[in-house]
């Protein structure tokens, strides 16, 4: 690394914190001077008081969410990976929003509350993913999976209380503003161990860039140091939220700036990103201030840098290198018999039967019995509905896994329920009478069209990073819409976290009709996706017409991902998860596979219905919550009886 | 004028035995306006809620919970076999389905194209002739004018004629808080009470802006109302701005009891015994 480069960057990030302090406040430099010997206007109290501990936390913050998230891509070695995309921040997010809700009265140190909740979320993504494959594809997969499933219980929680949560929400939505500098002098001894364990980290992280398997015969504790590097990662990420709320972007693009221009030994990598990262922080507070000016809403600094940030993040994917991800050598290890089909649409079609006829009565008590005309008219568009959105779900998913022949990939992924939801985001945002669903399946269809125009020219695993990056910007521009707090604030989260409240019955009989018919096309095409999990080299050897199949695949996927997320939003792990047990069941074919994944998912959906009207009776929670839960919990469990048998 | 609406509402008794006994009301200003006109709703949406964050006026321990606001439980909606269910715009989405049930009525009570405060009065009415209640409305309207009017006395004779501006205001976290401007209920309040609003703000649907804790520094005159609950008062009163705020410097601040800003009739009213009482 050349020193001119180090100079200019200290130039700029000097440059910017002195256009920060300048920006917020209406006093001349010389006033200024004054005010850091006596305040005696009102002005330079709040220069003293709010402008100059802004500037300086940016600056502190910037620094702390790149060295963060530079610690994890030393460690990982995957050039993508942060604590926003490997899910930790929504670990620690939704650590403080279910204290706030449970416990209000404990007042937990937020500090905690975040490491302990990005510390679960990074275990589990490491089980997931499996933790020597946190380098590749998988641990993104996992990590954004993570985020939607922790955002959805984020949200049940936020919405069962929603009086309280709007000040929750203000919070959380990452802002820098400041009172004093009781936040500045509360993070800067919180620092100590990082400036103390940085330095000595280095030289064993420069080691890890071998591998770690040539590292560990060099002689490196590789675990210890995995174990020391991500605590402190993760206590530097959760210092921030605890300081300021989310603000995603930084800790993934510094890094990775910072190696595109050259900074590759760690020491020079997290050094120079510290820089960028305040630089980042600086810029987008800026932008921030500037337009909470000029707009007569606040704008949080975290939506700022989401949108300043978004596309960055969405060219990095296209470009950087990333290893792909080896192939599921485990396999599974244990198969049941096979059971007759027959079987299982029984059990489906009896658990269906149960979820129609249960319900409680006016009372609470429940109630069995075969439901009367209006009943009925009010239950089955929901019920049908959420059993469509299982059943599609659950084809999506194995076409795309099969397709990309990663056991992680699953329709959420694809970047289609992100266009939705952002579609659905400028919808409320322009606040029209139209429905909000035209919204929402316009956006999904320009991110559907957009991936149809890259599938021949980008490979698969590209697309999901695409569709991550998209993800990302989601994200960013729903802290926007949350930070008001307002009512339309309760609508996007409910709408987001997967609710069939609003179906109609013709939207439910389309849902339904277009997930039959393509659920058809894809059992048509059987042979197809079977080849393509045998490895596109066999496949084209066997003459298949890998790019045309590619892009059909996709289409399919992609059309069912669009008409269910477009009606739910994002649903989270039920694409991925289904399939999977549809083989730990005993699916031996394609056609099996695709039978049985659908009957679960239909059984499955139709038993979250029951239980999203029933669990906390009267109070409803949205269906797609709860079974991306149940999916969540049912693949942990899956990997720790895996983890048994093996060891 | 009042004795013949009372004859007519006798008279369209007679003629209307059907009016809707069994109302279930899905938004809190509904709920409001019912019991304003002596109804006891069925049922109401977020009924802990409504009890912790709107308090007055009482919901009578029999009523039912229908669910969220957000999502009300159809279901139980339908078992409960109402006559009428009132909605708001929120719920617009669902009409149709509501209507399956019972006939529904939709109040759009907050809007930037009207005056909240009269269109209050307004709705209330309209439900009030739908129900047979006119002549309970007018009773309560009178009554709500009988107290505004004393209250506004007594804060003229408190100040002898000039009372202070105030500025109402919600914190959301330490740095940021909700103020209530033009077409808001506290502002409906304190025009009632012959008060000017001290941090006056554009209009909009519902009167409120999310604002930075710096802006307070401009209160230079009048009095700071702060509504409870707020979890992190300490954070905030610990803080070296908010201390050195000219308005905290000379003991301008007051805290309102939890007090409901999106009511109607009777939150206004509410809300201006408390601001007279603050101001005592």
């Amino acid at each position: 690394m050349k020193r001119p480069a180090w100079s200019l960057l200290a130039l700029v990030t000097t440059q910017l914190a002195a256009l920060h302090i300048q920006i917020g406040t209406p006093l001349s430099l010389a006033q200024q001077w004054q005010a850091l010997h006596e305040v005696q206007s009102l002005e330079q109290l709040i220069f003293v008081h709010t402008h100059l501990p802004r500037t300086a936390l940016a600056v502190i913050l910037g620094m702390v969410m790149a060295l963060a998230g530079g610690l994890l891509q030393l460690l990982t070695q995957n050039p993508l990976a942060s604590p926003m995309t490997l899910g930790t921040s929504a670990g620690a997010w939704c650590a403080i929003v279910l204290a706030g809700v449970l416990a209000p009265t404990l007042q937990l140190p937020l500090e905690w509350l975040a490491l302990g909740g990005s510390l679960f979320a990074l275990t589990l993504v490491g089980a997931l993913a499996g933790w020597r494959q946190l380098h590749s594809l998988n641990a993104l997969l996992a990590g954004t999976a993570l985020n939607l499933l922790l955002g959805s219980v984020a949200a049940i929680a936020v919405m069962l209380n929603d009086q309280y949560s709007r000040t929750l929400l203000v919070w959380g939505t990452g802002d820098l503003a400041q009172n004093d500098w009781a936040w500045v002098l509360w993070l800067l001894p919180r620092l100590a161990p990082a400036l103390l364990l940085i330095p000595l980290l280095c030289k064993p992280l420069h080691l890890l860039q071998l591998g770690s398997q040539a590292a560990a015969a060099a002689g490196l504790n590789v675990m210890r140091l995995a174990i020391i590097t991500s605590l402190l990662a993760l206590w530097l990420n959760g210092l921030a939220i605890a300081a300021v709320g989310i603000i995603g972007f930084v800790s993934l693009l510094a890094p990775a700036l910072a190696r595109l221009l050259g900074a590759h030994k760690p020491a020079d990598n997290l050094g120079m990103a510290a820089l960028l990262g305040a630089i980042t922080l600086l810029l987008a507070d800026i932008v921030a201030i500037w337009l909470s000016h000029h707009l007569a809403d606040l704008l949080p600094t975290s939506a700022a840098i989401g949108l300043l940030g978004g596309p960055i993040l969405i060219w990095l994917c296209l470009k950087l290198p990333l290893a792909s991800s080896l192939p599921d050598a485990t396999g599974h290890p244990f198969r049941r018999q096979p059971t007759a089909l027959i079987g299982w649409c029984l059990l489906a079609a009896l658990i269906l039967l149960l979820s129609a006829i249960s319900g409680k009565d006016a009372a609470g008590h429940w109630l069995i019995s075969w439901p009367d005309a209006g009943l009925w008219a009010l239950r089955w568009p929901r019920m049908m509905a959420a059993c469509a959105a299982g059943m599609g779900l659950a084809i999506a998913g194995l076409i795309l896994q099969r397709l990309l022949n990663n056991p992680l990939a699953s329709p959420d992924l694809l970047g289609i329920s992100a266009g939705a939801s952002l579609g659905m985001l400028i919808g409320l945002g322009i606040g029209t009478s139209l429905s909000p669903w035209l919204f929402s399946s316009s956006g999904a269809v320009v991110v559907l069209l957009a991936l149809c125009w890259l599938a021949p020219r980008q490979s698969p695993a590209r697309l999901i990073l695409l569709g991550i990056g998209l993800s990302s910007l989601l994200e960013a521009a729903l802290q926007l819409v949350l930070a008001q707090g307002n009512q339309d604030s309760f609508q996007l989260l409910n709408w987001l976290a997967g609710s069939t409240y609003h179906t109609t019955p013709t939207q439910a009989i389309a849902l339904l009709g277009t997930v039959l018919i393509l659920g058809g096309i894809s059992l048509v095409f059987a042979r197809v996706l079977l080849l393509f999990g045998l490895g596109e080299t066999l496949a084209q050897a066997v003459g298949l017409a890998v790019p045309q199949a590619r892009v059909l695949l996709l289409l399919l996927a992609g059309l069912l991902s669009l008409a269910i997320s477009s009606q739910f939003g994002p649903l989270a792990f039920i694409g991925l998860v289904l399939p999977q047990l549809a083989i730990q069941l005993g699916a031996r074919t394609i056609k099996d596979q695709l039978w049985l994944a659908s009957l679960i998912g239909a059984a499955l959906l139709g038993l979250a219905d029951l239980a999203s009207r029933t669990v906390f009776f009267p109070s409803q929670i949205p269906v797609g919550a709860l079974a991306s839960l149940t999916c969540g919990s049912l693949l942990v469990i899956g990997l720790l009886g895996r983890r048994r048998r093996l060891a | 004028m009042k004795i013949y609406w009372i004859l007519l509402g006798m008279l369209l008794s007679s003629v209307l035995q059907a009016a809707p006994k069994k109302v279930i009301a899905l938004s809190w200003e509904a709920t409001e306006y019912l019991l304003a006109l002596g109804v006891t709703p069925l049922a109401v949406a977020d009924r802990q809620d409504y009890q912790q964050w709107v308090v007055e006026p009482r919901l009578p321990e029999q009523v039912l919970d229908a669910g969220s606001r957000l999502e009300p439980n159809l279901e139980r909606i339908y078992a409960l076999k109402p006559d009428l269910i009132i909605i708001n715009p929120a719920l617009a989405g669902i009409q149709a389905n509501l209507q399956k049930i019972a006939p529904t009525l939709l109040l759009d009570s907050f809007r930037v194209d009207h005056d909240n405060a009269n269109a209050a009065e307004r709705l209330q009415r309209q439900l009030a002739i739908q129900l047979n209640r006119l002549a309970a409305h007018e009773a309560f309207l009178e009554q709500q004018k009988t107290e505004l009017t004393r209250l506004r006395h007594a804060v003229n004779q408190r100040f002898k004629g000039q009372p202070p501006a105030v500025c109402i205001v919600r914190f959301a976290s330490p740095t940021r808080y909700w103020t209530y401007g033009d077409n808001s209920m506290p502002e409906a309040a304190m025009a009632a009470l012959g008060i000017k609003n001290a941090c006056p703000q554009p209009r909009s649907a519902w009167g409120t802006h999310l604002r930075q804790l710096p802006e307070l520094a401009r209160l230079d005159t009048g009095l700071l109302l702060h509504i409870a609950p707020f979890n992190r008062q300490a954070d905030l009163e610990r803080s070296a701005l908010w201390q050195a705020l000219p308005v905290v410097r000379t003991q301008r601040v007051r805290a309102l009891p939890a007090v409901w800003t999106n009511g109607g009739v009777t939150s206004i009213t509410r809300i201006a015994q408390v601001i007279a009482k603050a101001l005592n």
